[in-house]
């Protein structure tokens, strides 16, 4: 729609649809008559203030306390819901349902409605009719993306990209009274695709690692450990097992299980506190794949979902992506 | 655009004789969109002359005087909106209740219009404040208290849904 074209033909619109609505010829005695009783009334109500001024003065202090406080409040409540919903297109706001309500990372605070912003850096809690517990806005979370939350028993967990000279990943750990505990930064060359916060408060990040110098070298698959305190503890390379990328990974009976990506095959793996392989296993998939993701079923079974683009071997060409399940059993 | 410090209450109703004749159109024509009933309009526009009656001298100039009452006028038709009783009426658009115009009016242009009092009035008000009072994106969110960003997300989808509309009605370039 042509901005220029718009804007004279809403005018061309309005003049004339709206031609039948006529002036009010007497709209200015009608001001003047208002105004003019307003400040009759308002001599009067000035002799009362004057003669009850000590309580007058004691109660507005009172009620100026009662109207901010609701203002702040008033600011938050009658979300738009539609604005919250997860499946909005814009990807870098990210909404999680709580128990007892909602936290959106990556947002912009409307009057009454929250709407996915790029790059915008507040976290917001609201409870289950959408009215504000707490606001989170931190100068180091200015410009960054959002595309995970996790939440633990005492703790939230935001995956981030943050813009520095160029995207670095970070994990930021958020106590449930809206506080940062620490945000661990990553480097640019680092790409996190999934994260775990285990039992003992250390986060374990799977991703890839690309060559800034030279991008025609496949990435290198990573893992990262993170302890309480958001210190690197870890970092392993998946050189040897030739894995490109790690998609995904899953707290498993007491195992740390991982999904990745090396050339056409799928792989999974076990890994240790050191974060290095122990198993290792492999299932070939007749594309490209575009997605893992690893979740316990509601009955024990550890599922493997891989998104993938099949491959038509008469053209050649990656077809419509199509979702796999397998079911898995660890040794 | 003039000095409107006044003392004298004639001046003051000289002022206000004056605003409303080069503006009463205007924000009539607002009103009834942003209310879609022709008696709310009128008495919003009185409530907007009368609260810039009463604010005349503490006008600075910080802006033109048509922005100054477009926004008196916005915030008392949201206002309005907001009262109980208007929850409660039906406020479905009914363009047949405005008798014929007094100009011919283009078949596109008529649908343009009716497909802007048919998006919901968050995205009425933005594209009625740029498009039809001109007014800059950091006009509109510093009258409406949001930010920048927030009046070009409510542009763009105001425009959005206005071609799904029109497109609806048959008429789409």
């Amino acid at each position: 729609m042509n901005e220029q074209k718009l804007r004279m033909q809403l005018h061309r619109a309005i003049n004339t649809r709206l031609s039948v609505l006529e002036n009010d010829p007497y709209i200015v005695q009608r001001v003047l008559a208002i105004a003019d009783s307003e400040t009759k009334n308002k001599k009067k109500v000035l002799m009362v203030m004057v003669l009850s001024f000590v309580t007058i003065f004691a109660l507005s202090a009172a009620i100026a306390a009662v109207i901010i406080s609701r203002y702040e409040l008033k600011m938050y409540a009658g979300v738009e819901i539609i604005d919250l919903l997860p499946e909005q297109w814009q990807q870098y706001t990210i909404c999680h349902k709580t128990k007892s309500g909602y936290i959106v990372g990556g947002f912009q605070l409307g009057d009454d409605y929250i709407a996915p912003m790029e790059a915008d850096d507040q976290i917001i809690y609201l409870d289950d009719g959408f009215h504000a517990h707490w606001v989170l806005k931190d100068l180091r979370l200015e410009g960054a993306l959002f595309d995970q939350i996790q939440e633990t028993e005492n703790a939230f967990y935001f995956g981030l990209e943050q813009k520095k000279q160029g995207w670095c990943p970070s994990i930021m750990k958020v106590s449930k009274e809206g506080e940062i505990i620490w945000l661990f930064e990553g480097t640019e060359d680092i790409r996190l695709k999934d994260y775990i916060a285990t039992e003992n408060d250390e986060v374990i990040c799977v991703g890839s690692i690309i060559s800034m110098d030279d991008k025609t070298v496949s990435p290198r698959a990573i893992i990262l450990k993170i302890d309480q305190n958001g210190r690197l503890v870890c970092e392993n390379i998946l050189d040897r097992q030739n894995v490109n990328i790690l998609y995904a990974i899953c707290n498993y009976q007491e195992e740390i299980v991982v999904a990745g990506v090396s050339n056409d095959w799928v792989t999974v793996s076990l890994i240790n506190e050191e974060c290095s392989v122990e198993q290792h296993k492999t299932y070939n998939v007749d594309g490209t794949v575009n997605a893992l993701h690893l979740e316990q079923t509601t009955n024990g079974r550890l599922v493997l979902v891989i998104n993938y683009s099949p491959t038509n071997n008469a053209t050649h060409v990656s077809e419509t992506s199509r979702v796999e399940y397998i079911l898995m059993d660890i040794d | 655009m003039g000095d409107m410090l006044y003392s004298s209450e004639d001046m003051r109703r000289k002022k206000l004789t004056c605003l409303v004749e080069l503006y009463e159109t205007d924000l009539l024509r607002t009103a009834y969109i942003y209310l879609q009933d022709i008696d709310l309009a009128r008495d919003a526009v009185q409530e907007t002359f009368l609260k810039a009656y009463r604010a005349i001298d503490r006008f600075r100039g910080e802006c033109s005087e048509k922005t100054w009452l477009v926004h008196i006028n916005v915030n008392t038709c949201r206002d309005m909106r907001r009262s109980a009783w208007f929850r409660h009426v039906d406020h479905s658009i009914d363009p047949d209740v405005l008798s014929v115009a007094t100009s011919p009016i283009e078949e596109d242009d008529e649908d343009l219009l009716l497909a802007v009092m048919e998006l919901p009035v968050k995205l009425r008000e933005a594209i009625l404040l740029y498009y039809y009072h001109d007014m800059s994106v950091k006009e509109i969110a510093a009258l409406l208290r949001i930010s920048s960003a927030a009046v070009s997300n409510r542009l763009s989808r105001a425009k959005t849904k206005l071609r799904y509309i029109l497109e609806r009605r048959g008429y789409y370039e």
